[in-house]
């Protein structure tokens, strides 16, 4: 309701007068959303008021458009009344064009209906689209000045393209050092960073509690609603302080402002609230966060140069650009490696835009399926047009007529315009339902793939623009067979006419040029949606190293305060797994500090020693596991043997790699028994397993599973249970939380899933963008089955004669079918020949979304192709049916 | 009157709502939003008045001359919403005065008396 009136009302306006609309546009706009404003404070009904308020201006300006032009005219007339002599005005040619549109439109039912439609089908699907396009890649984020806000990535001169992380030494380093950013926040996302609010009802909550720099929201230009952010000397270990969202606010306190100054229990510890946020603020890059911690930021032993875990945004200083701040950057860490070799060779700091950042991945896809809806509404205007140059020709005698009697050309173009332009205009308020409901599907079926989704909404000035697109185009193909009829030569067309043939050679060809036109671009299209479904079905067969299936997974987090112990977070879970193991359906039960396919996580150094004895730091990925994690997920143990339950605290540390690891450090040689270096602590490798992949993709990763058993004390680990079941994994939820509830009463059982949804998830991006391609093959084959169709029915009906002749001659009915048939066939040819080297040609677009299979891969190309060629000799069927059944007496009587 | 003036009386009778803001432009000066606001408390059981229509009224009373667009007043507060402050012209209040006694002449004359006597 926020914008669509204004814009409703904007347009209504556009009806008026240029010198109205010039003199009072503005002031009536502003004056309406000023009474407006006014209204929305009414009580009660806010909403009702401010409805009926719309609703009596819009319709106050539609009765006022006619008094307005002919206020103009008598203003005009007074000075220049002598260039009308017949007294007929503009406006009054054009009420007469729009009653004549409307009583041709009634008459014509179905032809207004299919241009309606077939418009309405391409604006909504553009409109709805671009909206996503413009809400989530062209709006500005929800900051003030975005455009300087950078995020700063860990990256190596090795693998420039990796994004890791930042350590809390560099980024100090950076915040002390470098001149060109004016705040840098600091934020710690990684998952552990949840916590237990208990409730006053002494029930836990598990909330997203995040801790961040002092200058996290200022960088953000973010105020809190009451109370303070945190100070520099708060970012330190122990400060039990705490800022809550807006909506934690009201959810515990009712907007209490009263709440500042008061405590709240987090993980068993208490913490004072000092501020709450607005409800606007949001971080683009976490998402919905529910409190803010201050981050500990002390320069100690666990804050180490090697320890990836921080995530930073900064400001640009006025005036200074990316690339001036990334010098300075590059000329720190370079100062860095110099200082502090061990860990700082190689390592670089990537100064990336924020924008970019947040909306880098999705672009592509957004671009190509706009890039796809444009495609729609270029076959729905081509449609549209062969509709109206048919008519066209049908309408040719009335026009001779029309013209012989005198009629000025002007008229008759005048006459064909407004009646594109009427169907444009209905096709538009039409459309506009369409991507109304249009974006509320894609907001359904994307909530997940889209980043900043949750800003997408209906935006009036992309109808507008669709609107004018359409007309524009209405006016084109109107234009022309307007202008072309009224050259005609009357006589011509009225002899013609009595041959009962009409059209004539260029008007078929350049219906047959529109049809094939329509045929090749929907080919593009199914080409796309072809690969597209191809690479999701390639992504669904990808061998991730494990099995998805049966799996249930969810998270249990220890608090810390009453799990203070390794030995105790140790006894849990242990007691747990065993608990969950005499579950019904249960067939084993595992846990791990990350799931496998859930992305890159805890990248540590493996240290090993060269054959000169020298350290030598490798990179792999850790998951800290417990139970049967093989068995669970079905990932295979090659070599060696399996964690054991001698495999404790007070005995030597073991280890299980990957085999990709495996034959990355050892190569031919066994690796059993080798030693390497991590976090501190030797270990041994004890086996090989299977490569778990590291994304839904399949990627490969070089891993290092640890037992929690040895490993509890490293921290608190947040651990995710797998439980493999045998047919029902959503069925074992409720009783793992009923053991859980058992063991500990307030403990929370944390994110329920399948291993298939955490997958899925994943894949859903690739899920929407394959189905909205899809969707607008589909309308575009429609679209061009309907053009196919209606070309052909028309040539029959305009050849009854001639198959009346052909049958009293004794054709064969299935010859006259193959006659029709291969007219379609040959105008399909050749648009499918057109669409073929239109979809190479652009088969490059499609090279960042396509996987495991080409943008050029062959299969699709004849599938698609295949199937077009069916469906227009599907659409030619019909009417090459329908002239066998001419009867070839009356054909030739009525000619 | 000026001599050479339209007589204000070409431009009765006025319909309901170009009476309203005519009236109330008579009194002062108003900005468009202003009038509907003004219109709403002097008239509360007249025919409401609509943006879409005023600007309407507002435009033909320009052109005719019976309207005419002031400097804000000094107390307006000055934010960045467009604002233009429109009074009646000399001839804008003689038309409004000649509406308002043609009114008071028809609620006076006997026939309309009767009519709201039979109603008590």
């Amino acid at each position: 309701m926020t914008r669509l009136d204004v814009a409703l009302v904007a347009l209504i306006l556009r009806l008026f007068p240029r010198a109205f609309r010039d003199r009072f546009g503005d002031e009536l706009l502003a004056a309406y959303q000023e009474q407006r404003d006014a209204l929305a404070t009414t009580r009660p009904r806010p909403g009702r008021a401010v409805r009926a308020h719309a609703l009596r201006t819009m319709a106050g300006l539609l009765r006022s458009v006619a008094a307005v032009h002919a206020q103009g005219r008598r203003r005009r007339s007074s000075f220049a009344s002598d260039h009308r002599p017949h007294g007929t005005t503009t406006m009054q040619h054009l009420a007469g064009d729009l009653r004549l549109t409307m009583r041709l439109l009634r008459k014509q039912p179905g032809f207004a209906a299919v241009a309606i439609l077939t418009l309405a089908l391409g604006i909504g699907a553009n409109t709805a689209v671009f909206s996503v396009l413009n809400s989530v890649i062209l709006a500005p984020l929800p900051y003030d000045e975005p455009r300087q806000l950078v995020r700063l990535y860990t990256t190596s001169a090795e693998h420039p393209e990796r994004r890791e992380f930042l350590t809390g030494p560099d980024i100090l380093d950076v915040r002390e050092q470098i001149a060109a950013f004016s705040s840098i926040g600091i934020n710690y996302t990684y998952r552990e960073q949840g916590a237990d609010l208990t409730t006053r009802d002494g029930q836990p909550e598990r909330i997203r509690v995040m801790p961040v720099s002092a200058d996290y929201f200022a960088t953000l230009r973010a105020t809190p609603l009451i109370g303070r952010t945190f100070e520099r000397a708060e970012e330190r270990e122990g400060t039990r302080r705490v800022i809550l969202s807006h909506a934690l606010w009201t959810a515990i306190a009712g907007r209490d402002p009263g709440m500042i100054g008061r405590t709240i229990e987090l993980n068993g510890e208490t913490h004072e609230v000092i501020g709450v946020m607005r409800p606007t603020f949001q971080d683009v890059v976490t998402g919905d966060v529910n409190a803010w911690i201050p981050a500990n930021l002390e320069r100690t032993e666990s804050n180490q140069r090697g320890n990836h875990y921080l995530t930073a945004i900064a400001r640009l200083e006025r005036g200074i650009t990316l690339a001036q701040a990334q010098a300075q950057v590059d000329a720190l860490m370079k100062r860095l490696a110099e200082e502090f070799p061990d860990s700082n060779a190689d390592r670089l700091l990537r100064v990336v835009p924020l924008h970019e950042d947040v909306v880098g991945e999705s672009a592509s896809a957004v671009y190509v399926l706009m890039g796809a809806s444009g495609l729609v509404l270029l076959i729905a205007c081509l449609n549209v047009a062969n509709l109206f140059i048919t008519r066209a020709i049908a309408q040719s005698r009335d026009t001779a007529i029309r013209t012989a009697l005198g009629a000025g050309r002007q008229r008759l173009i005048g006459q064909r315009l407004t009646e594109s332009l009427v169907v444009a205009a209905v096709g538009g308020a039409v459309g506009s339902l369409v991507a109304w409901w249009g974006v509320k599907v894609l907001l359904a079926v994307s909530p997940t793939s889209l980043p900043r989704a949750e800003s997408v909404g209906f935006d009036p000035r992309l109808l507008a623009f669709a609107i004018v697109v359409t007309a524009v185009t209405g006016l084109l193909f109107g234009a022309w067979p307007a202008l072309r009829a009224a050259r005609a030569d009357p006589r011509d067309a009225l002899h013609d006419g009595s041959r009962g043939n009409t059209g004539g050679r260029a008007s078929r060809r350049a219906r047959g040029a529109l049809v094939a036109s329509q045929v090749s671009v929907s080919l593009m299209l199914l080409v796309g949606a072809g690969v597209l479904i191809r690479s999701f079905i390639a992504r669904q067969n990808v061998d991730l190293g494990f099995q998805s299936a049966e799996v249930a997974t969810f998270e249990v987090h220890l608090p810390q305060a009453r799990y203070a112990a390794p030995e105790s977070r140790a006894r849990f879970h242990d007691a747990y797994m065993s608990r969950l193991r005499t579950l019904p359906g249960v067939e084993a039960v595992a846990v791990t500090s990350w799931l496998p396919a859930n992305g890159r996580y805890h990248v540590w150094g493996y240290g090993i020693r060269d054959a000169a004895g020298e350290r030598e730091w490798l990179a792999a990925q850790v998951r800290v596991i417990d139970g049967d994690f093989l068995g669970a997920m079905r990932v295979p143990l090659i070599q060696g043997r399996s964690f054991a339950e001698s495999d404790g605290l007070d005995t030597a540390g073991v280890a299980l790699i990957s085999h990709s690891l495996a034959t990355r450090v050892y190569g031919a040689s066994d690796p059993l028994g080798q030693r390497f270096r991590m976090s501190g602590r030797d270990f041994t490798v004890v086996g090989v397993t299977g490569n778990a992949a590291q994304d839904a993709s399949g990627a490969e990763t070089d891993v290092v599973y640890l037992t929690h058993d040895q490993f509890a004390a490293n921290r608190n680990w947040a651990l995710t249970y797998v439980v493999r079941t045998n047919g029902h994994p959503e069925q074992v939820i409720a009783p793992a939380r009923n053991v859980l509830g058992e063991l500990d009463r307030a403990l929370v059982l944390h994110q329920p899933r399948t291993m298939d949804a955490v997958l899925a998830r994943h894949r859903s991006r690739e899920r929407f963008t394959m189905l909205l391609m899809g969707t607008f093959a589909a309308i575009a084959l429609s679209l061009a089955a309907v053009g196919v169709y209606g070309v052909l029915s028309y040539a029959v009906t305009q050849r009854t004669h001639e198959m009346g002749v052909r049958m009293a001659l004794g054709a064969h009915p299935s010859h006259i079918r193959s006659i029709v048939i291969r007219q379609g066939l040959v105008i399909a040819g050749v648009g499918m020949a057109a669409g073929l080297a239109g979809a190479l040609a652009l088969s490059q677009v499609l090279d960042s979304l396509a996987f495991g299979v080409s943008p050029r891969d062959p299969v699709v190309f004849v599938t698609v192709s295949l199937v077009l060629a069916a469906v227009v000799v599907l659409a030619a069927y019909v009417p090459a049916r329908r002239a066998t059944r001419v009867d070839p007496l009356e054909s030739l009587r009525a000619g | 009157m000026a001599p050479g003036s339209p007589d204000p009386r070409n431009f009765l009778p006025l319909t309901p709502l170009d009476f309203q803001v005519l009236t109330l432009l008579a009194a002062r000066e108003h900005h468009g939003y202003g009038i509907v606001q003004a219109s709403a408390e002097a008239f509360p059981e007249q025919p409401a008045l609509d943006l879409g229509s005023l600007y309407r009224i507002i435009s033909r009373m320009l052109d005719e001359g019976l309207i005419r667009e002031v400097a804000a007043p000094a107390e307006s507060p000055s934010d960045r919403r467009v604002r233009r402050y429109y009074l009646a012209t000399r001839l804008g209040r003689a038309v409004a005065r000649a509406e308002a006694s043609r009114l008071q002449d028809l609620l006076a004359s006997p026939a309309t008396l009767a009519l709201l006597e039979a109603r008590r």
